[in-house]
């Protein structure tokens, strides 16, 4: 089933090749770079999916995982991060996340990921 | 009352005593004349006389006598604490003349450097001093020598001391100048400081280790940006594209291989730079070996691999973090299966170390072994013998080791195997008591 999908990182290069991969599947997504625009896209266009880096140059990925949630409380919401530690995975799920992704991911892990956060089963996290 | 003082009041006691002696004896001698008979006066003033300067002698002497014990008593005391002091010194002591003989050793002396007593006095300084350095502390001397003051010798100079059998070891040098009515001496005061500065080096390394993670940290996550572009693009171009030549598949993959290979380096960097003091608690190294083994049991056999082990139900307990020693544990077993390509064994041992206060943990393999050129290289960071390896994992076990104050060897034998032995402290808390590290 095609999605709206919403990818916020400020590495350029990484948003593209994940668009491009998610785009084979038959998904539509959308890209943003900082944190304040991915906030205009999440409540101009509503995706399904919003998949956003933890660090971003304005801001942290977790704000914009809590206005997903707020917004639009029946999306899929991911973090990814290069920086990975347990404080940051637990701060993710704090901030509403349904899933979490260390870097580098592959585009596998990227898909299943997708897939397991926007059709929601009885255990999903929202 | 100082000895001065005293010296002079038998003087001035004397003097009145001899004073009032003359003024009686000249009263009596005049008197006497005049008042008694001829016989009766010559007796009576040579008796007298006698008795006066008896009496007048006994006096004298008697206050000499005192006066003069009561000097060598304090001189004694002086002595024997001053004596005291030198014999028990925690320093080398050494007294050394204006020719760099030796003229007094204390008995720290005779041990630090390895002689008897008797040995050193009369001996030159210089015996005390290697080869290669005596000219230059012969200059030392000279110079000191031409304008004598207490000081330390410089460490600049960095000294080193010679024992008697030839062995070196550095020294820390304190120079005092003595000048006595009879001589000049230079006290030498010499501190062994092999220990406080293999303290230092270790001080400095843990420094390094603790820097040096910070940053490996900071490159390890800066790394996984790159790395997951690159590998997000290899994996697009292989996806649904069955135009590629052959050729290009394969290189791509040979980049998708490496590129993972450099985020695994990454992560086990992270890994070994953990930062924050973990939490140590007593262990017992059997249990460790006894819960991590069954599952690895299992994968082993599968590949013809047999373990035994051989546990010493007696050791100590260690304080560990269990978490760092499972590692350890785990990259050693890792180890010996992949030098064990054809199958074989592995044995996993614990023990008393011949050392005392320490248990050791080994791991050994029926493999091939390690050439003994390379065997010093083994713990290397980044080096390693596999096509995928990351050579973090024996630099890891080792850094480890080095962190409960333990260490880790080698041992290996071409065509027979090797071990990896670690050697850790035995610690007295018992279970349910724990430190931070």
């Amino acid at each position: 089933m095609p999605l709206k999908i919403l990818i916020v990182d400020d590495e350029a290069e990484l948003v593209e090749s994940c668009a491009r991969f998610l785009s084979l599947w038959g998904h539509l997504c959308l890209c943003a770079y900082r944190a304040e625009d991915a906030i205009c896209v999440i409540s101009a266009e509503k995706p399904d999916v919003v998949i956003t880096d933890l660090n971003l140059p304005d801001g942290s990925g977790l704000d914009v995982l809590r206005y997903t949630q707020i917004q639009l409380p029946k999306s899929g919401r991911v973090l990814i991060t290069a920086y990975h530690s347990s404080q940051n995975k637990s701060a993710a799920y704090a901030a509403g996340a349904s899933a979490y992704l260390r870097k580098p991911f592959s585009m596998a892990e990227l898909s299943a990921t997708v897939r397991n956060v926007s059709s929601p089963g009885p255990f999903s996290m929202n | 009352m100082t000895r001065e003082a005293s010296r002079f009041r038998p003087i001035s006691a004397a003097f009145k005593i001899s004073v009032a002696y003359i003024i009686v004896g000249a009263a009596w001698a005049i008197f006497s004349e005049l008042l008694l008979s001829e016989i009766h006066v010559i007796l009576v003033n040579r008796l007298g006389f006698i008795v006066g300067t008896g009496l007048l002698l006994y006096l004298l002497a008697a206050r000499y006598a005192k006066n003069l014990r009561r000097a060598n008593e304090d001189l004694e005391e002086a002595g024997a604490r001053a004596n005291a002091y030198f014999e028990s010194a925690g320093w080398a002591i050494i007294g050394v003349d204006r020719d760099g003989i030796i003229v007094q050793a204390n008995p720290k002396a005779g041990e630090m450097f390895g002689y008897r007593l008797e040995e050193l006095t009369g001996r030159p300084v210089e015996a005390l001093v290697p080869d290669r350095l005596r000219e230059r502390h012969l200059q030392h001397r000279a110079a000191y020598f031409k304008s004598p003051v207490s000081r330390p010798m410089a460490a600049a100079t960095e000294p080193i001391g010679r024992r008697k059998d030839g062995s070196e070891f550095p020294i820390e040098v304190n120079l005092h100048f003595l000048r006595t009515p009879k001589s000049e001496i230079v006290s030498v005061f010499i501190t062994d400081i092999t220990e406080r500065l293999a303290l230092e080096r270790e001080t400095r390394r843990d420094e390094t280790l603790t820097a040096l993670g910070a940053i490996a940290a900071g490159v390890a996550h800066e790394l996984n940006n790159p790395l997951a572009v690159v590998l997000s693009r290899v994996e697009l171009m292989t996806a649904g594209n069955n135009a590629l030549p052959p050729q290009v598949l394969q290189d791509l993959e040979v980049i998708h291989r490496n590129a993972q290979r450099a985020s695994r380096i990454a992560s086990e960097l992270l890994t070994s730079a953990r930062q924050h003091p973990r939490e140590r608690k007593p262990l017992n190294l059997n249990d460790l070996v006894e819960s991590a083994l069954p599952l690895f049991r299992e994968q082993a056999r599968r590949e013809g691999i047999t373990i035994t082990t051989s546990l010493d139900s007696d050791i100590g307990l260690v304080s560990a973090d269990r978490t760092a020693l499972e590692q350890v544990l785990l990259n050693l077993l890792v180890n010996a299966r992949d030098a064990l390509k054809n199958g074989g064994s592995i044995m996993v041992r614990t023990s008393q170390s011949r050392q005392p206060g320490y248990v050791e943990l080994s791991v050994g393999d029926s493999g091939p072994g390690i050439p003994a050129d390379l065997l010093p290289r083994v713990f290397d960071v980044f080096y390693t013998t596999k096509d995928n390896g990351t050579g973090l994992g024996l630099w890891l076990c080792r850094r480890i080791a080095l962190e409960h104050q333990g260490r880790i060897d080698v041992q290996s034998d071409l065509g027979v195997g090797t071990t990896f032995t670690m050697m850790l402290p035995i610690t007295d808390e018992k279970v349910g008591e724990s430190q931070t590290a």
